[in-house]
């Protein structure tokens, strides 16, 4: 009996061999590298000199380092409620019967097939003062007039606005998709018999469709905040984080630390900041998914 | 009431569609034409001079089988490592299995990006910088899928798997012939989702490669953006060539593709 | 039992298969990195070793391969891809592949790649940046090199040079100098008159002069038409006010110890108030996307930029230009400059014969300066200056002199992160009219503390 269980372990083992093998030594072990390099000025070259706790006193007093998460933050406060009720709408509209709904469905989820660098530099000419196709484009409707331009990528609100506009419109669709899987989960006896009662559309909506969606909006709302905190390339490409470094991304700050100017201690550093900040979110998911014995 | 759905339907699409339409419109539009309106975008001459020049004298073409080769490795070693340790978890007996599920789960808070430096670092001291591999073996281990797959296998009845044990079949059988089979639409699911992401993936291939035969089309791209004049042609190019596969991708699969995200939300 | 973990081995022994396959691919696709643009072919002819065998060297084993990594783009690209094939083809044992980077991400990925051993064996420096590199163990010094390569460090313009020695040893092989100069359309400046007789610009040399003749052009000619083509941010009007501030007796940013941030305010801020009238007046077409294309189009009258555009207008069809040195608007003349050099990083060896093929390449770019200075640049070899292949060359005896009036930054390692963390950030905003010039001063000295600080 005792052998069989050693061979059992070991037989788990080896299923579990492959994956903990990248784990551990991909994941688990930068954990633990990352934290001896907060210790260190440590460049790309070489490690250079103990510093002590300099790294993270230097952290907390960086007003770039709180710029930064602030930023993310703003974007995550931007990003997730557009999410959530652009990618409802759509979901409603596809929802309908019509002889265009396949279409529908294929269009609003087409977007999130390209790569990032394609989505974010298409944003970018989109964008762009003059010859863009947003600010032609109100030209010709003659909803700008024809002495002024729009300068999307250089006011700071207005970036914001077309960083949104684009983030929405290229991930919009994989929430759209989850929205749409949701509402056909809805019986139709259950609309048929509100119908009957003689339930408006409108009622409809309020009343059933959007209780039944709400356990997969809290998932959404949640997954949302944190990749929104996480973002990067849009953001790099279209706006450089500017002007003056007020659309910059914690991730950018990170990035142009440790390769930029070469000080990846201190990149580490603020990776660690990052890192509670998402362990924070993160638990907070858990908390809420768990609260009410939703299934994990 | 009819008709406002219908309109508003109909904009909607539109919305979505424009700037795809707009991105093919311009980069076959000959280059160095004067655009006064956005009428003009649409009018000819047009031209496929860029075309032929990007495809010809740049990596743009390995690039985009890079991202498709890289991507094609890493969905299917993460999804098979990932459903190798989800079965484990799920249906086998080993002591420090409370442990090792706790380990997966923290794995699900620590970002990628937040370990993104010692990672660099780390992989340095292996030197697994400037390689395929490099790029494929780090992204491999994906907390996130063994837990899912978990919770799909242990949708499987016990009942099922022991009656396979009594018929002499062992733990590999089990795995291969009963535990795949049956969550075919699971593990799809994770496939697609793992190849979108790294499809999309950035900031790891950025900072570990500096060779430009390696690069995935999210670094390859900003390359071929010159410094120095912001045409509209040439971008318009890049994007639309590297956006054919992936788009008659979707198309060929979209009803997989739909299924697949549908059903991640199911667990997710 | 035993079954299974044969499988679950074979698994895994397959699974190691498939990652040495993926990982077997990196290899081969190395080769195919010529992609010379279609003006590169053309240059060939002019180099005076040309007639030497062209035979590819292949299969004597006596050939070195060098990688070479460039950051050049547009014109600059094409004329060094044309240099390289050319001394290909007349050295067969040494044969450079030229690999070219993003100007934006070029030194991060150098530095980058040096500290992890897959760095290039020859490698493109800014004078600037040379400090910084020097200090990070990049660059290396080379006089070993050089002796065994026969360079003669006297035939090199000694300016240029003084900067590339640090302690006694040299780090680099100037190839260039780039200054920022001015480039006028003559149809348009002769539609609104202000064309004489000698092809020049009839121009007063004065801070009143230049704003008088800006205000001509913009009331003379169509409306659509930008009188002055200058980028809205970062590097062009940077290296204007750079040029004003020089000008006014500016002294860079940085004290002569390096440590000390030294912005004078004074001169700096009436530098940047003369050009944020220029913006606002709308001499300068706002956010303009794409200032290049503005010109090079023909529909700006001047245009402000370094001396590498001189070959993309050039090949421009239709657009008859002129290049002069940037007008002297305050007391003395004084413009911005850099300087390109070739550098040898560190790599894991070190190899000596590599080490002097590299410095033969070097050196022999540096001789045949005609061919880089199609691209715009002045040459680093006065001897080529004399050369009639470079005389011949239109536009650029206009501005050689330039070369004199360059004020270099001083060797500080900070140099870039200073340029592109504070004096980009703060100046942008006083060209958007959203930061008083006095305010911008101040928060540049500030932030360049910081910097040097770090």
């Amino acid at each position: 009996m005792k052998m069989s269980k050693l061979r059992a372990d070991a037989q788990a083992l080896l299923f579990l061999l492959p994956f903990l093998a990248v784990y551990g030594l991909f994941t688990i072990w930068p954990m633990i590298k990352g934290v001896e390099m907060t210790f260190y000025k440590w460049t790309l070259i070489k490690k250079m000199k103990y510093v002590g706790w300099d790294n993270y006193q230097r952290m907390f007093n960086d007003p770039e380092v709180w710029a930064a998460i602030w930023h993310s933050t703003i974007f995550v406060i931007l990003t997730t409620p557009t999410m959530i009720v652009l990618a409802i709408s759509l979901a409603l509209i596809a929802n309908r019967q019509s002889r265009l709904q396949k279409l529908y469905r294929s269009v609003f989820f087409l977007p999130s097939v390209l790569s990032v660098a394609v989505a974010s530099y298409l944003g970018l000419f989109v964008f762009q003062p003059y010859n863009g196709f947003v600010n032609s484009l109100l030209h010709l409707l003659q909803l700008l007039p024809a002495n002024s331009e729009l300068f999307w990528l250089t006011e700071e609100n207005l970036s914001w606005i077309a960083l949104t506009l684009i983030t929405l419109w290229w991930t919009v669709g994989f929430n759209f998709i989850l929205y749409l899987s949701a509402m056909q989960d809805i019986p139709d006896e259950v609309k048929e018999a509100a119908r009957l009662d003689g339930a408006t559309d409108w009622v409809l909506f309020w009343k059933i469709t959007l209780p039944h969606l709400s356990p997969i909006t809290k998932t959404i709302t949640m997954l949302q905040i944190i990749s929104s905190f996480k973002v990067f390339l849009q953001i790099y490409i279209i706006t450089g984080g500017g002007p003056l470094d007020k659309t910059r991304p914690i991730i950018q700050l990170i990035y142009q630390t440790g390769f930029r100017k070469n000080d990846l201690g201190y990149a580490a550093t603020m990776s660690y900041m990052l890192f509670v900040i998402l362990l924070v979110l993160s638990a907070l998911q858990y908390w809420i998914n768990n609260r009410k014995g939703a299934n994990a | 009431m009819k008709w406002v759905y219908r309109i508003v339907a109909l904009i909607a699409a539109i919305v979505f569609i424009a700037p795809l339409v707009w991105m093919i419109v311009v980069s076959i539009k000959e280059e160095g034409m004067k655009i006064v309106t956005l009428v003009d975008w649409f009018t000819p001459p047009y031209s496929f001079a860029v075309y032929d020049q990007i495809l010809s004298g740049t990596k743009l073409t390995n690039w985009i089988l890079n991202s498709f080769f890289v991507a094609f490795c890493v969905t299917i070693l993460t999804v098979a490592f990932a459903a190798m340790a989800g079965f484990v978890m799920s249906k086998l007996p080993f002591r420090y299995k409370s442990f090792m599920f706790f380990l997966v789960l923290a794995g699900l808070l620590i970002p990628g990006e937040a370990i993104i430096i010692p990672l660099y670092q780390v992989a340095k001291d292996m030197s697994l910088l400037n390689s395929y591999q490099g790029l494929i073996i780090p992204v491999l281990a994906s907390p996130v899928a063994v837990i899912v797959l978990k919770s799909f296998f242990d949708g499987v009845p016990n009942d099922l798997l022991e009656s396979v044990q009594i018929d002499g079949g062992g733990t590999w059988r089990i795995f291969t012939q009963i535990m795949l089979p049956l969550n075919r639409p699971a593990l799809a699911s994770m496939a697609i989702l793992t190849f979108i992401g790294s499809w999309n993936n950035f900031l790891w291939p950025f900072l570990s490669v500096t060779n430009d035969s390696l690069f995935t089309l999210p670094m390859g791209i900003p390359t071929l953006m010159s410094s120095y004049s912001e045409d509209y042609v040439k971008p318009m190019v890049v994007n639309t060539i590297a956006s054919i596969p992936i788009i008659l991708l979707f198309i060929i699969f979209e009803r997989q593709i739909v299924k697949g995200v549908s059903l991640s939300g199911i667990k997710g | 039992m035993k079954k299974s973990y044969g499988f679950t081995l074979a698994s895994l022994l397959s699974v190691s298969l498939m990652l040495s396959a993926c990982g077997g691919n990196s290899g081969n696709n190395g080769g195919n990195n010529a992609s010379p643009s279609p003006s590169a072919s053309e240059s060939g002819a002019s180099s005076p070793a040309a007639t030497e065998s062209a035979a590819p060297p292949q299969g004597n084993g006596e050939t070195i391969n060098l990688n070479f990594w460039t950051l050049f783009d547009g014109g600059d690209g094409a004329n060094m891809q044309a240099l390289v094939d050319e001394f290909n083809k007349t050295h067969p044992n040494i044969q450079v592949k030229n690999t070219k980077l993003v100007w934006g991400e070029y030194y991060t990925k150098l530095i980058t790649a040096v500290g992890n051993g897959t760095g290039p064996d020859i490698g493109i420096s800014h004078t600037s940046r040379l400090p910084d590199l020097i200090d990070q163990g990049v660059a290396t010094p080379l006089d070993d090199a050089a002796t065994a390569a026969g360079v003669d460090w006297g035939t090199f313009n000694q300016n240029l040079l003084n900067a590339t020695v640090v302690d006694g040893e040299h780090y680099a092989v100037p190839i260039d100098t780039h200054p920022f100069i001015m480039y006028y359309n003559k149809k348009l400046l002769k539609d609104a008159g202000l064309l004489g007789d000698d092809g020049k610009p009839v121009l007063e040399q004065s801070a009143d002069g230049f704003v008088q003749f800006l205000e001509t052009l913009k009331s003379k000619l169509p409306a659509k038409t930008t009188p002055f083509a200058l980028s809205n941010a970062n590097d062009d009007p940077y290296r204007l006010w750079w040029a004003l501030y020089s000008q006014l007796g500016g002294n860079d940013v940085v004290a002569d110890d390096l440590k000390t941030a030294a912005v004078d305010a004074e001169k700096g801020a009436k530098a940047a108030e003369y050009i944020q009238k220029l913006f606002t007046n709308g001499y300068i077409k706002k956010n303009d996307p794409d200032f290049y294309k503005n010109f090079q189009s023909g529909t700006a009258a001047i245009m402000m930029t370094g001396v590498w555009a001189t070959g993309t207008w050039e090949s421009t069809k239709g657009l008859e230009f002129g290049a002069m040195p940037i007008p002297k608007i305050f007391d003395q003349e004084a413009t911005w400059g850099d300087s390109h050099t070739i550098i040898l990083p560190t790599t894991k060896d070190n190899d000596k014969a590599k080490r002097q093929a590299a410095m033969t390449f070097a050196n022999w770019v540096a001789d045949n300066g005609q061919i880089w200075a199609k691209a715009g640049h002045i040459p680093s070899k006065p001897s080529v200056l004399e050369k009639q292949e470079f005389k011949d060359l239109p536009y650029r005896s206009d501005y050689a002199s330039v070369a004199d009036t360059v004020k270099f930054s001083k060797p500080s390692t900070k140099v870039w992160q200073i340029r592109d963390n504070s004096s980009f950030k703060f100046l942008n905003e006083v060209w958007a009219n959203k930061m008083t010039p006095a305010d911008a001063m101040a928060k540049m000295q500030e932030a360049t503390q910081k910097i040097l600080n770090e």
